[in-house]
C-alpha cells in the first residue's frame, strides 16, 4: 500500500479545522464532496479570472478560499483578479478587509507540456508587493508550506512541481523531517556541509541535493538551503547559513537570472561581506519558453551536473 | 419588460410588484442633490489643481445610484466601480471622509490609498470599487456566494457601466451566476458611451440583450426616473434573495463626460442634440415637480407646484451649505504622515521584519 502524500492531510485538515473555508476548482473531487459537501467544494467553469475573482470576494467577506487553479500556468489568464484585486483591496481600503485566498498550482517538471504549461513564475509573482509565494522543494514541504498558506490572512500562490505528484514522489530527496507547518520566509538548511552552500527553490532544492551527494563524494561537503518562499525572501537567514559555511555560494534556480530572486539573494551577500563576488555563482534558466522535446528543455534549465561542475571549478580557485 | 422609440427612449412598465419597501421622494431627491452638489464641488477642486488623480463624475446618474440603494437591506454589501462617489455617498459613506479621501487628506475613508476611484467603506457595506473595467463583477459573484453559503439571506449589488459588457469578465460571472443561483443583482448603468467611443459602434448586443440571451433576468428602466428604479431595483432584489441572480439596466447618461484628469477639463465628444435630449431629461428635475405630493406622481406631471419648487430650492440650499462645510474643512485638513503609506499591504508588515509601522486595525461592519 502506498503512502498518502502529505499535502492531502494538510489540505484536509484545513477543511475540517475551517468550517467557513471554501475550495474552487475546475474538476471533480468525489472524495472532498463527499467529506465536505458539495456547497464548500465548488465547481466552477474554466475561467481562471472570474474563479480567482470570486474567491477574492468571497474572502473579503471573511471566508477563506482556496483556489485549485490546477496548471499554474492558467494564473496568466487570471492575471488582472491577482495582480489587481487580489493584492490591492487590502491596500486600497487601508485595511480594512483582508484576502484569505490560496492558489494552488502545478509548475513544470517532468511532463513535457511546453511553452504554455510551463513556467518557472516565482520570480515573476514574486514582484507583487504583499503575494506570498511558496515554492515547496519536497512532498513535506508541500504539505508544510500549504497548512501555513492555509491560515494565513492575505493572499498566497503555492507553485507545486510536478514532480512533487508523480508516482515516484516518495522516492524524491526529502529534506523535511515531517509535513508539519513551516514559516514563510524562513529559509530551511535542506542538508548541513562546512564548505559551500548551494541554495535552491522548488525543483532545484533536489538539483542541489544531489548534487551535493555528489560532491560529498570528492570530499566537498555542501551545505543545501531551501528558500521555501521566493516572496517573503530571506535574506538574513540565507546569510547567516552562508556566513557558517566558507564563502562559496552556488545560487541554482529555473527562473531566468532577470526575475530570478537569486539575483536579490546574490547582491544582498555580497553586500553582507559572506562571499567574494568571485566566489558567487548564479545558475539560472535560460530566458526561453518551454520546449516540448526532453533533450530541448533539458538544454535550458540547471541540472545536477552543472551544479557539481561549477562547484569543483569553485574548489580550486 | 420595457418598450423604445427611435430617439432610444426607455420606459420601465412597472416590474415592481411585491415590494413592501417604500421610498420617500423628497429624501431621494435630497439625496440626489447631495451627489450632484458633492461632485460639483469635486470638479471644482479639480479644476483647482486640488485633486490627486482622477475624476469620474457621477452627474446625471444620480437616480440609479439612490434608487437602487434605497431598496437594499443596510446591510447588504455593495461592489462598485471607479465612477464610485455616487454610489458611496447613497450606501450612507460620509461626505466629509469620502471628499477627504479624493482630495487625499487626512481623514479620508481609506487613509488617502484609495483616493477617487476605490473607495470602500466596511461600515456601510461598500466592500469596494475596482478601477479596472468589469473587474469588480467576479468580486461581487464571489461575494453574493458567501452570502447564499452562509444562507444569509441578504443580497448583493454590482454596479458597472455598459462598458464592462465588453468584457470577459461579464459574461463568465452572469453564467456563474445563474448555474450558482447567486443573490446577485447586476446593476447596468448604460449611458451609451465608452470613454470616447460610442457603445453601439464597438458592440453587436446590448448589455440587456446579453443578459437575457444567457437566461437571465433582465429589466430594464428609464436611469433617470428615480422612483422607477428604485421600483425595478426592489422586485430584482426579492428575486436574488430567493437566489435568482438580476441585472437591472438602467438608462442614462453623464452631465459631465467620462473623466477629468487634472485641471483640464476633457474634450466633448458627444453630439449635440444628444446631450440636449438627455439633459432635459435630468433626473433632479423631473422629481422637483412632485416633492410636495405623493411619491408615485409621473414625471411628466403639469408644471411644477410653488410649494413643490420651494421645496426643490431649500432642499438644494441647505444641502450647497452643507457641503461647501464639508469641502472647506477637507481642504483644510493635513496630509496623510508618509509613514502610513507603508501600512496595510498585508496583515502585519511587509516584507515581514520590516522597520515599519504596523498595519492599521480592522474595523468590524457597524450593523
Amino acid at each position: 500500500m502506498t503512502r498518502r502524500h502529505p499535502s492531502v492531510g494538510a489540505v484536509r485538515g484545513a477543511l475540517a479545522d475551517q468550517p467557513t473555508m471554501s475550495m474552487f476548482c475546475t474538476y471533480q473531487q468525489p472524495d472532498l464532496i463527499e467529506l465536505f459537501g458539495a456547497e464548500r467544494m465548488v465547481r466552477l467553469p474554466i475561467a481562471e479570472n472570474t474563479m480567482l475573482g470570486m474567491a477574492v470576494g468571497m474572502a473579503l467577506l471573511g471566508r477563506r478560499v482556496l483556489v485549485s487553479i490546477a496548471r499554474a500556468a492558467f494564473l496568466f489568464t487570471a492575471f488582472d483578479q491577482l495582480v489587481n484585486e487580489a493584492t490591492k483591496w487590502r491596500y486600497m481600503s487601508d485595511g480594512q478587509f483582508t484576502v484569505p485566498v490560496v492558489v494552488r498550482g502545478l509548475t513544470q517538471g517532468g511532463e513535457q507540456l511546453g511553452a504554455q504549461h510551463e513556467h518557472a513564475a516565482h520570480g515573476l509573482l514574486s514582484q507583487i508587493p504583499g503575494l506570498v509565494v511558496a515554492v515547496p522543494g519536497s512532498p513535506n514541504a508541500a504539505a508544510g508550506l500549504l497548512r501555513t498558506a492555509l491560515v494565513h490572512p492575505d493572499p498566497v500562490v503555492v507553485l507545486e512541481s510536478p514532480r512533487l505528484y508523480a508516482a515516484d514522489w516518495a522516492s524524491l530527496p526529502e529534506p523535511e523531517p515531517t509535513d508539519a507547518a513551516l514559516p514563510f520566509g524562513v529559509a530551511g538548511r535542506a542538508r548541513p556541509g562546512r564548505d559551500l552552500t548551494l541554495v535552491g527553490i522548488g525543483n532545484t532544492v533536489a538539483t542541489c541535493l544531489r548534487a551535493a551527494a555528489v560532491l560529498d563524494r570528492d570530499g566537498l561537503h555542501a551545505q543545501v538551503v531551501d528558500l521555501r518562499t521566493a516572496a517573503p525572501l530571506d535574506l538574513d537567514g540565507v546569510t547567516a547559513m552562508v556566513r557558517a559555511a566558507g564563502g562559496r555560494v552556488i545560487l541554482v534556480d529555473e527562473a531566468p537570472a532577470g526575475v530570478s530572486v537569486m539575483s536579490a539573494l546574490g547582491l544582498h551577500l555580497v553586500r553582507a561581506g559572506v562571499v567574494a563576488p568571485h566566489r558567487l555563482d548564479l545558475l539560472a534558466g535560460a530566458p526561453v519558453p518551454a520546449p516540448v522535446s526532453p533533450p530541448l528543455s533539458a538544454a535550458l534549465l540547471p541540472d545536477e551536473e552543472h551544479v557539481v561542475s561549477v562547484a569543483r571549478r569553485g574548489a580550486n580557485r | 419588460m420595457i418598450a423604445s422609440d427611435a430617439a432610444g427612449e426607455w420606459f420601465s412598465t412597472g416590474a415592481g410588484t411585491g415590494n413592501a419597501q417604500t421610498m420617500d421622494l423628497s429624501d431621494a431627491y435630497r439625496e440626489m442633490v447631495r451627489i450632484r452638489v458633492f461632485e460639483e464641488q469635486v470638479l471644482r477642486c479639480a479644476a483647482a489643481g486640488q485633486v490627486p488623480g482622477s475624476v469620474h463624475p457621477y452627474t446625471g446618474q444620480e437616480a440609479v445610484a439612490v434608487g437602487v440603494l434605497a431598496a437594499r437591506q443596510p446591510d447588504e454589501w455593495v461592489v462598485s466601480f471607479y465612477r464610485c462617489h455616487g454610489h458611496a455617498l447613497a450606501a450612507g459613506v460620509a461626505a466629509a471622509g469620502l471628499a477627504r479621501e479624493i482630495l487625499g487628506r487626512v481623514g479620508g475613508v481609506c487613509g488617502g490609498k484609495a483616493g477617487s476611484m476605490h473607495v470602500a467603506d466596511r461600515s456601510h457595506y461598500l466592500l469596494g470599487a475596482s478601477s479596472i473595467v468589469a473587474a469588480q463583477l467576479p468580486i461581487a459573484a464571489g461575494a453574493a456566494l458567501a452570502e447564499k453559503t452562509a444562507g444569509s439571506g441578504r443580497a448583493v449589488v454590482a454596479f458597472c457601466g455598459d462598458g464592462a459588457f465588453g468584457a470577459g469578465a461579464a459574461y463568465e460571472t452572469l453564467t456563474v451566476a445563474a448555474v450558482l443561483g447567486l443573490p446577485l443583482l447586476l446593476v447596468c448603468e448604460e449611458n451609451g458611451w465608452q470613454d470616447h467611443t460610442p457603445s453601439d459602434l464597438v458592440r453587436h448586443r446590448t448589455p440587456g440583450e446579453i443578459a437575457r440571451g444567457l437566461g437571465l433576468d433582465c429589466d430594464e428602466v428609464d436611469g433617470n426616473d428615480v422612483a422607477a428604479v428604485h421600483r425595478a431595483a426592489a422586485a430584482a432584489l426579492a428575486h436574488c434573495r430567493a437566489g435568482r441572480p438580476q441585472v437591472l439596466v438602467a438608462h442614462t447618461y453623464l452631465r459631465h463626460f467620462h473623466a477629468q484628469l487634472g485641471p483640464q477639463p476633457p474634450g466633448e465628444y458627444r453630439p449635440a442634440a444628444e446631450r440636449e435630449r438627455w439633459l432635459a431629461q435630468d433626473p433632479l428635475t423631473r422629481v422637483e415637480a412632485s416633492l410636495a405630493g405623493p411619491s408615485a406622481a409621473s414625471p411628466s406631471a403639469a408644471s411644477p407646484s410653488a410649494a413643490s419648487r420651494q421645496r426643490a430650492v431649500e432642499i438644494r440650499e441647505q444641502v450647497t451649505a452643507e457641503l461647501a462645510e464639508v469641502f472647506a474643512d477637507a481642504l483644510a485638513a493635513d496630509r496623510p504622515d508618509p509613514a502610513s503609506a507603508v501600512t496595510a499591504v498585508t496583515a502585519a508588515a511587509w516584507p515581514p521584519g520590516a522597520t515599519w509601522p504596523e498595519a492599521v486595525t480592522v474595523r468590524e461592519p457597524v450593523a
